[in-house]
């Protein structure tokens, strides 16, 4: 099951923070699957992807099985 | 000795002083440096500010930021603490101590692990407004 994570603004705007679902294949085939403003978001640089804790620029990325995706708005620490 | 990490309660900044700098006679300047929560915002009155993060991710940041922090400047040591969830007006959000023998080092060091926290550390924060009302900090 591939695990899906939401942080900060985008969790709140989609009501969730995690979700577990079958799935094999591209990120960007997997965010486009789940919500296409989710992946709308993406493509414009609003928000990024980090793939088993490791920030993903390669959308085309395959992924399956126990990988963790996660949906990153910009950093706002301090 | 000192250390990073993501704290979830307030931060006993005494005792993280005293941790960096006890029995550390080569020492010879510590900047210390307290992210506080402040009530003014060009949005209304903060209540408290509330901090996400992505654990994973943001321990590893703030520990890759210490190590090279130190290296960078050859600080004989360091901390770097974010605290997390709620955090009221008054209290400090983020605390970063640069110990090094000569102060240049320790003021830049503290300055460039501050604005590194910023950039890539996987923590996010939202204003709590008095009264009702919130709003996510966008940055960039």
């Amino acid at each position: 099951m591939v695990r899906m994570r939401l942080y900060g603004w985008v969790a709140e705007r989609f009501g969730w923070r995690e979700k577990s679902l079958e799935f094999e294949g591209t990120i960007e085939d997997l965010l486009n699957g789940l919500n296409a403003e989710l992946a709308e978001l993406i493509s414009k640089g609003r928000v990024m992807v980090a793939v088993n804790h490791s920030l993903e620029r390669d959308l085309s990325r395959r992924v399956s099985g126990d990988d963790i995706i996660a949906i990153l708005p910009t950093f706002s620490g301090g | 000795m000192g250390r990073s990490g993501i704290v979830e309660g307030p931060i006993d900044e005494e005792a993280e002083m005293r941790s960096v700098a006890e029995g550390r006679t080569e020492v010879g300047a510590i900047v210390t440096f307290r992210g506080v929560i402040r009530e003014t915002s060009p949005h209304g009155r903060v209540k408290f500010l509330y901090y996400d993060f992505y654990p994973e991710m943001a321990g590893k940041a703030l520990e890759e930021i210490r190590r090279k922090a130190i290296e960078k400047f050859g600080l004989v040591d360091a901390t770097l603490l974010h605290r997390v969830g709620e955090v009221p007006v008054g209290e400090t959000a983020l605390l970063v101590i640069a110990a090094s023998e000569h102060r240049e080092a320790a003021f830049e060091a503290a300055r460039w692990m501050v604005d590194e926290v910023k950039r890539s550390a996987a923590i996010w924060k939202k204003e709590v407004f008095v009264g009702g009302g919130e709003r996510w900090v966008e940055e960039g």
